[in-house]
């Protein structure tokens, strides 16, 4: 997803939040769910997932602590916070605005 | 956007660093580790899965610098890892970290050194309030010659000026007083200073203790005195119940009402008392108008007061400048005859008091500037090196995808840590420097005494380094960013050292070298030469075992047959050859100048009635005693008494002026006479040669030497000059035994040698002359090091070619000549900029140098040839090595 990456690194944001959304999740798991969902169209690679956490965690948005996941490993599993949660409601909003704006565009008669 | 979490952030940045990156690593390795155990259960095994991991998603590491690039605070980290990773090599090569930050050194600690100086000097603003609103009012004369103001043009002035909110009034050369404490009976010889009342709320400086003198006291005449603290401290040991105390100032009662702080230096550097100016002696002689006789004596004699004025808020300097061009005509029209041709300045305070000194601080501060750039340019050219040495490390990095900005990053923070080091370093030679300044300094420097390394230095010291940081490793940086690290690898490590670029970099650092350093020595040698034709001009007289005393006697005693009875005495002492005395040897004020009016012919000097000169009054053998020859006529002797006619002596200079082609003997002129009156001729008795009375370097007045039975001035100070057989020094103490046994109050002081007045006259010269000299030797010495450094290294690059030169047959002669051409290459483009450079920059100088121009060619040929001479030298011996290369082992090194 390099290409990809570089243009839509605000939408990388969006489905992050969103998949924290649904409940918390670490690193691999936030990965795959992006990839499942959107049946493969977006992936995420380590380089690009890790960089977004830590500067999602810094604005606040998502929290990472760590705990005990499957098979007893240490695992860093991040939630949406408040203000995340909040965050994400606007850029629900935003993308929404968009994409309205785009299929019309796209969509006018000649 | 600054947010608690950056916060918090930072925080665990700085404090938990370990802790971060501990887990970052973790969380990143869990991913992995997790792709991996997925891998292996969809059927790879573990190697595989686990090279399968590895091509698919990036390296761990760079997965975790990308997470670090984007923290906040990442900046900074990455900062400090540079700065720790350039420790780190820095250490690594002692060598080169050690002659770098010692020459850098050597440039900032004596840059730092003057500039402290300078700043004492020159910038810092003097403790008054608001300083930069005080001017120095100046009247010159139609030959720019300095003045000082009549008494009731400083009343016309201070009432019709509208530039001014307040103009106060001090004299400046009333001599020495004598001040002796009451309670004892020793007296001493201090410099005072009378000033008006109103100088003290101008100059918004008050006493520390007391209070200062106020203008009804000045009206009255009271007797009250302010002290210096120096003199509070070294006669009165500081004591606390000071207020309220007398002394005596010249025989008259003060009572002392407060003690200034210790920087109040108005209008001398070593006042030491403010009194009233209504209470000294010369107050009774400004003009008015009820004296007509004696308002026809001389403007030196009236014009004795200084002036000092606060401009008012919303008035600027030019503003007053022209206000001050207006008023000088209208001075004029009302003294027609005592104003004549007078004009008018205003000065800022500042640089009316640093002035003379302000043309040699300036070209000292210049100079090391010169050395400071040539340490610079050594120190760029060894971290070139340096740099050069590391290509081969910095092509690799960059192929792995290091930034060139991070690289460039790099370097600028390994030559900040060298610069902050060699700053240091200055600093540290810096402050004993400073003191050896101050110490050594001529003393007509004001405020050198304040000359320190304090913390405005420090913060100069600091900017400096960090500006030479930047010019040194300008161009190592600006080198990396044009490099091809493709290049680099492919030659496989050799250093591109004799590319084209490389030679150009290296020859115009040589040429910038090389220029600089003929610049300073040229200045030195001019200045050099300068010093050595102020020793050889002839003073007049001959000073070889003089003796000087200067003698203060209370006045209202019987001066003449005191000192009559003192020269007696003194001529038996066994060693003395002959003995007389002046009032005024080297004089250092004005009222001394009266006017001569010539009689005698009337016809040749019709335009001219009005001549200044020095008027003297001597006894004794006052010119044998000096060795001043007699050219014509007679010294005085005892029948030049009291009631003979009026003799004179005077120089050949105006004898030759005003009686050309005839003997002046015996000729009449009218000038000061002992009635006042004017209209008692004086008859030329005597020719002598000229002497320099202001010094070997300001140019001989006019003189005009009357025995002193035949005048009536107060006497109460003399010169006395002994000429003695062997060494002067061994009699003073006799001398003073003799003038103490006369009168016990007398004030026996300046007991040195002729010589030794000659001596310090030239000291300020002396100062400046040194110090350049030393820091052209140092830019010598700097330079010729660098370019054989230079020489060297190309020495050592072009072995290979050397070897297969000397294999294929080559004379070693004709290599040295090859190596010998390079240098001179270098070194001339160098020498002829200098050169060109010093022409135009020494012009500069014109105001401190003496008997020498600055277009003077010996000075550049001896400067051009000095250079080359060294120049060689430093190219010599690499040269030398290169001829005896043996070509087998220069082959053989690949």
């Amino acid at each position: 997803m390099s290409r990809q990456t570089e243009l839509l690194q605000g939408t990388l944001d969006l489905l992050i939040l969103r998949t924290l959304e649904l409940g918390p999740l670490h690193g691999v798991g936030i990965a795959d769910r992006i990839e499942q969902v959107t049946r493969g169209v977006f992936v995420v690679g380590p380089g690009s997932l890790f960089p977004a956490l830590h500067r999602l965690a810094e604005k606040g948005w998502i929290e990472g602590a760590w705990g005990e996941g499957e098979q007893k490993r240490r695992v860093k599993s991040y939630i949406l916070t408040a203000t995340g949660r909040a965050q994400l409601a606007q850029e629900k909003r935003n993308w929404n605005k968009i994409l309205t704006a785009m299929n019309r565009m796209l969509t006018e008669e000649a | 956007m600054f947010s608690i979490r950056r916060f918090q952030v930072l925080l665990s940045l700085l404090f938990r660093r370990e802790t971060v990156e501990t887990e970052l690593d973790a969380e990143v390795q869990a991913f992995f580790d997790a792709m991996v155990e997925r891998y292996i259960e969809q059927g790879l095994s573990a190697e595989e899965a686990r090279r399968f991991a590895r091509l698919n998603f990036e390296h761990p590491e760079q997965v975790k610098e990308k997470v670090r690039d984007r923290r906040t605070g990442a900046m900074f980290s990455s900062f400090l890892r540079d700065v720790k990773y350039a420790w780190r090599t820095l250490r690594k090569s002692p060598a080169f970290t050690s002659v770098t930050i010692l020459t850098l050194g050597l440039g900032i600690g004596a840059t730092t050194a003057i500039f402290s100086v300078v700043y004492a000097v020159l910038l810092r603003p003097l403790p008054y309030r608001d300083p930069g609103r005080l001017v120095s009012l100046i009247p010159t004369s139609r030959d720019q010659v300095k003045e000082e103001f009549l008494f009731p043009d400083y009343e016309f002035l201070r009432a019709q000026s509208r530039s001014f909110e307040n103009i106060a009034v001090f004299y400046k050369n009333t001599g020495f007083s004598r001040v002796t404490l009451t309670g004892t009976s020793e007296p001493e010889s201090v410099k005072g200073g009378y000033v008006s009342a109103n100088l003290f709320p101008l100059l918004g400086m008050t006493p520390h203790l007391g209070r200062p003198f106020t203008s009804e006291e000045e009206t009255q005449s009271a007797r009250v005195v302010v002290l210096s603290h120096r003199l509070w401290q070294r006669r009165f040991a500081s004591r606390p119940d000071i207020l309220g105390r007398t002394l005596a100032i010249d025989n008259v009662l003060f009572q002392v009402i407060g003690v200034m702080p210790e920087d109040f230096q108005i209008p001398d550097r070593d006042s030491q008392f403010w009194a009233p100016i209504t209470t000294n002696r010369f107050w009774l002689d400004r003009p008015e108008s009820d004296r007509p006789a004696k308002r026809t004596r001389t403007r030196g004699f009236y014009a004795r007061w200084n002036l000092v004025a606060r401009l008012k808020p919303a008035v600027s300097l030019e503003q007053a400048q022209a206000e001050m061009r207006w008023f000088g005509p209208q001075l004029q029209g009302r003294e027609p005859d005592l104003n004549e041709g007078l004009s008018l300045t205003a000065l800022p305070l500042q640089v009316e008091v640093s002035g003379p000194t302000r043309l040699a601080l300036s070209v000292l501060l210049a100079a090391v500037s010169g050395l400071l750039l040539i340490a610079c340019v050594n120190a760029a050219h060894l971290m070139l090196a340096h740099g050069m040495g590391r290509a081969h490390e910095v092509a690799v990095r960059l192929s792995l995808g290091a930034s060139r900005g991070a690289l460039v990053r790099f370097i600028l923070i390994e030559s900040l840590i060298l610069s902050v080091l060699a700053g240091s370093f200055g600093v540290v030679i810096a402050v004993p420097a400073t003191r050896a300044l101050v110490i050594f300094g001529p003393a007509d420097i004001p405020r050198l005494e304040q000359a320190g390394v304090n913390t405005e230095i420090l913060v100069f010291t600091l900017g400096l380094s960090c500006l030479t940081a930047l010019l040194c490793g300008f161009l190592p940086a600006w080198k990396l960013s044009r490099s091809s690290p493709h290049e680099v690898l492919k030659a496989g490590g050799h250093r591109s050292s004799t590319g084209a670029g490389v030679r150009r970099t290296r020859a115009s650092l040589v040429m910038v070298e090389c220029a600089l350093t003929v610049i300073l020595l040229s200045g030195a040698v001019l200045l050099m030469r300068s010093f050595i034709a102020v020793q050889s001009v002839d003073p007049g007289f001959h000073p070889e075992q003089v003796l000087t005393v200067r003698v203060q006697l209370p006045s209202g005693t019987h001066h003449d047959s005191l000192y009559d009875e003192a020269l007696q005495r003194i001529k038996m002492v066994s060693g003395v050859r002959q003995a007389g005395a002046i009032d005024d040897l080297f004089e250092s004020g004005t009222t001394d100048l009266g006017s001569v009016h010539i009689s005698e012919p009337p016809s040749i000097v019709a335009g001219q009635l009005r001549v200044w000169a020095n008027w003297k009054r001597i006894r004794g053998d006052y010119f044998q005693a000096m060795g001043i020859s007699l050219l014509q006529g007679r010294y005085f002797t005892f029948q030049d008494h009291a009631h003979a006619p009026l003799a004179a002596i005077i120089d050949q200079s105006m004898a030759r002026h005003y009686w050309p082609g005839e003997s002046a003997i015996g000729k009449r002129f009218r000038g000061w006479d002992k009635r006042g009156y004017h209209d008692d001729p004086l008859f030329v008795v005597g020719i002598i040669r000229g002497t320099r009375s202001h010094g070997r370097e300001v140019a001989p007045t006019p003189h005009v030497y009357q025995p002193a039975d035949q005048d009536n001035f107060e006497k109460a100070t003399q010169d006395l000059v002994i000429r003695t057989e062997g060494d002067p020094n061994k009699l003073s103490a006799t001398i003073r035994e003799i003038v103490r046994s006369l009168d016990s109050t007398a004030i026996v002081s300046r007991i040195t040698t002729l010589e030794e007045q000659l001596d310090q006259q030239i000291s300020p010269r002396r100062f400046q002359t040194w110090l350049l000299g030393v820091f052209s030797a140092l830019a010598l010495t700097l330079a010729s090091v660098g370019l054989y450094g230079v020489m060297q290294y190309m020495v050592v690059q072009r072995r290979q070619e050397i070897g297969i030169r000397m294999a294929l047959g080559a004379a070693p002669g004709r290599l040295l000549r090859m190596i010998l051409q390079e240098g001179a290459l270098l070194v001339i483009p160098g020498l002829i900029a200098g050169l060109v450079g010093a022409r135009w920059l020494t012009t500069l100088l014109s105001g401190i140098l003496f008997g020498i121009t600055p277009s003077d060619p010996w000075t550049y040929g001896g400067v051009a040839a000095l250079l080359m001479t060294v120049a060689t030298a430093a190219v010599m011996v690499p040269a030398w090595h290169a001829a005896k290369v043996d070509p087998l082992t220069a082959l053989r090194q690949d």
